[in-house]
């Protein structure tokens, strides 16, 4: 997958906030100061209600901040932009899939409205590496809830990317998806992708993870991935 | 957990919707009744309609009950509640006491449509009321039983819900043909009535039967899934959500797996630069042909103006009005993919296109659906005034169709109705704020970008001059819906 940059130069971080503030209408967590760059992993961990997920929707735009800056590719939050769109995969969990169409069809919308080459041949490699190949032909509907999951995976790393932005990826998966998951994660940042990741796992932010930013109500640590994992495990 | 309404409140709540169906039955069967007297005196004086008013009464029962038995086919008709079935089927207990109650609603309420269609068709024919209501209600009742029985066998049940769906999309047409071909309202003798009434009691008693000792071989899937869909029917009515309801009741008829995928090659060939914007209308376009409902909503919005336009005397201004409420529907059918995409907001993100660009290429399968749509209503239009010329008319509906697929768009992508304010208090009952704006939009621009369809209507005419308006109010209403912001993000505050 291609890892073009764009007009955040080499180097720049691709992510950025300062001073973020995240909630609804009150803060959840304390103000936030993070920069993801071309091969890096930043995990945010911390206890249920610390505002990961709401930290990972306001810096894709999807909520207002209640303070402070967020940066996408060098700009402002703009995620109607084409730009943005065209950088960031992302899988916060919601289901996004094309209505009516099957899991091979949602795969290979992805893959052509991104001029993947071959797409044929991503897509049933991609079926196969996340375990859909049997219900390729099912409808996401029909699907468990590991199984949608593992599709929204596949739909995210099906096309090209600048940035990567999971939202507790491993949940629903089974144990060996979750080591398949933290070695994807790995060759991302290998290949020069930056992912920005929320995770209660401690193997995937241990295995994956180049820096972990722990997160509550009062504080914001940023730490290294063993301590980080280790800070997961003791939540 | 129970409701903290008092029973004064309990009570007023079902005093008024007591109140609002006694009203309402009382207004159509008056009308049906002075309808069967106004039928003879105009017979009698030889003027009147050519249409026998019997055949659109008729029609109309028809429709109603086959309609009501379609919704039965998609939520259930036997269903149980997620808490239900989470407390109720993995008891090691006998099933049919459990689920009596829950297979005994949609058969009752068919039979109280066709007990109430077959009422209104006999005062208007003249036959014996109380035969044709039972005839009719027990017409009512074995559809919901058969439904039932059905349901026990997937396949079966696909069936059955197919074969329902093309009998309510043949009324309209029969309709049409009905107005075409002027035949004689049916008026069966009385012997022949009380037969049927006979028939269809018996039958709805034999299938009720038969469906209570077959209840425990309904699967719990079918079950389940069926409380599901109903679950968010139901919601989406309580919260006059039309959105969501088209969803639920679209989902009720999605198939869980296709024999096998489209491997969309043609998208390999397309300039590569165009290729998210064809994924996307690729995407749209596959929503609407895998929608069985949708496209027999096009055959009978169709079937609106085209009723106006077969009688001998076609009322302009019945046409105009029948005219919108066809395009609307036709267009709402075809927007299904904008409307399924304001369910999953990040799904406009999915690919590298603009959100301008996106709200664009939305427009793009449902103007094109429209269009043909169009050709054919305008072609009806050109028939009965062919003054102006059939190229004409044709241009005319052809240019207008963005802009009826705009409407739909808008309307698939406002803003929620906003519940949070005082209720508006009317002494019909009270009304939620909001409710006006969200039924407004969308029908909005569609019917203000439309006006030069609808003087070429009242006119009999169309003139270069009103195509070129159409032209310009075609393009200021695409513009308005694909330049708008959308809805909003939620706020932090």
């Amino acid at each position: 997958m291609s890892h073009d940059l764009a007009d955040a130069g080499p180097g720049a971080p691709l992510v950025r906030a300062d001073g973020l503030q995240v909630g609804y209408r009150l803060p959840v967590c304390a103000p936030v100061d993070l920069a993801v760059r071309p091969g890096e992993v930043l995990a945010v961990v911390g206890a249920n209600g610390t505002g990961k997920s709401t930290l990972l929707r306001t810096i894709l735009g999807h909520l207002e901040p209640l303070g402070g800056r967020a940066e996408l590719l060098g700009r402002p939050v703009d995620p109607r932009s084409l730009d943005v769109r065209a950088a960031v995969a992302q899988d916060l969990g919601d289901d996004m899939f094309f209505p009516a169409l099957t899991v091979r069809e949602h795969l290979l919308l992805t893959c052509y409205g991104h001029r993947v080459t071959d797409a044929e041949e991503v897509v049933e490699d991609l079926l196969e590496e996340f375990g859909l190949t049997d219900r390729a032909d099912a409808v996401p509907g029909a699907l468990s809830s590991g199984q949608r999951r593992r599709l929204l995976l596949a739909a995210a790393l099906a096309r090209p990317r600048s940035l990567l932005v999971l939202d507790e990826p491993e949940q629903r998966l089974d144990v060996g998806m979750r080591h398949h998951l933290t070695g994807r994660l790995r060759e991302e940042r290998e290949a020069g992708g930056a992912v920005l990741l929320a995770s209660h796992d401690p193997e995937v932010v241990a295995g994956a993870a180049t820096a972990v930013l722990l997160i509550d109500e009062t504080t914001t640590r940023t730490l290294g991935p063993q301590d980080g994992a280790a800070a997961v495990a003791a939540l | 957990m129970r409701s903290a309404v008092g029973p004064g409140e309990l009570l007023t709540d079902v005093y008024m919707a007591v109140l609002g169906v006694v009203m309402t039955s009382a207004i159509v069967l008056g009308a049906s009744a002075r309808l069967g007297t106004d039928l003879a005196t105009d017979a009698a004086a030889g003027s009147g309609l050519q249409v026998g008013v019997g055949w659109l009464v008729l029609l109309a029962g028809c429709a109603a009950v086959l309609g009501a038995t379609a919704l039965a086919a998609r939520l259930g008709p036997v269903w149980l509640s997620p808490a239900q079935s989470v407390w109720w089927l993995p008891l090691p207990v006998e099933r049919r006491s459990l689920l009596r109650p829950a297979a005994a609603p949609w058969p009752a309420l068919l039979a109280a449509v066709g007990g109430f269609a077959g009422t209104a068709v006999a005062l208007v024919v003249g036959s014996p009321p109380a035969a044709l209501a039972v005839a009719g209600a027990g017409a009512g009742a074995t559809a919901g039983f058969a439904l039932g029985l059905a349901q026990a066998a997937p396949a079966v049940h696909r069936r059955a819900r197919l074969g329902v769906d093309v009998a309510g999309a043949a009324v309209p047409m029969l309709g049409l043909a009905v107005v075409l071909l002027s035949p004689p309202p049916p008026r069966p003798p009385d012997p022949v009535v009380y037969g049927a009434a006979a028939v269809a009691a018996g039958l709805a008693v034999v299938s009720g039967i038969l469906l209570d000792r077959r209840l425990g071989r309904t699967a719990d899937l079918s079950l389940r899934e069926r409380g599901l869909v109903t679950g968010e029917a139901l919601g989406a009515t309580l919260s006059v959500d039309t959105r969501a309801l088209a969803r639920a009741l679209s989902a009720a008829g999605t198939p869980s797996e296709r024999s096998r995928s489209a491997r969309m090659t043609w998208l390999r060939r397309v300039p590569r630069r165009l290729a998210p914007h064809l994924a996307l209308v690729t995407g749209e376009v596959l929503v609407l042909v895998r929608s069985r409902r949708h496209l027999i909503q096009l055959v009978a919005a169709a079937c609106l103006p085209g009723v106006a336009l077969a009688v001998p005397a076609p009322v302009p201004a019945v046409t105009a009005v029948l005219l919108a409420a066809g395009s609307y529907l036709a267009a709402l059918a075809l927007a299904e993919g904008s409307r399924r995409a304001e369910d999953s907001p990040m799904l406009d993100a999915l690919l590298p296109l603009g959100a301008r660009t996106v709200r664009l290429l939305r427009l793009v399968a449902p103007s094109a659906g429209h269009a043909a749509w169009s050709l054919a209503v305008f072609a009806m239009l050109a028939w009965r005034y062919p003054d102006a010329g059939l190229g004409w008319w044709l241009l005319l509906g052809v240019l207008g169709s963005p802009v009826w697929a705009a409407g739909a768009v808008r309307a698939a992508y406002r803003e929620p109705p906003d519940f949070s304010g005082p209720l508006i208090h009317t002494p019909m009952g009270s009304i939620p704020p909001g409710m006006a704006k969200a039924f407004r939009e969308g029908p909005d621009v569609a019917v203000l970008g439309a006006i030069p369809a609808f003087i070429a209507v009242v006119t009999a005419q169309v003139s270069p001059v009103l195509v070129l308006a159409q032209v310009v109010c075609t393009t200021v209403g695409v513009l308005a819906v694909v330049t708008s912001r959308g809805r909003s993000r939620p706020r932090a505050g």
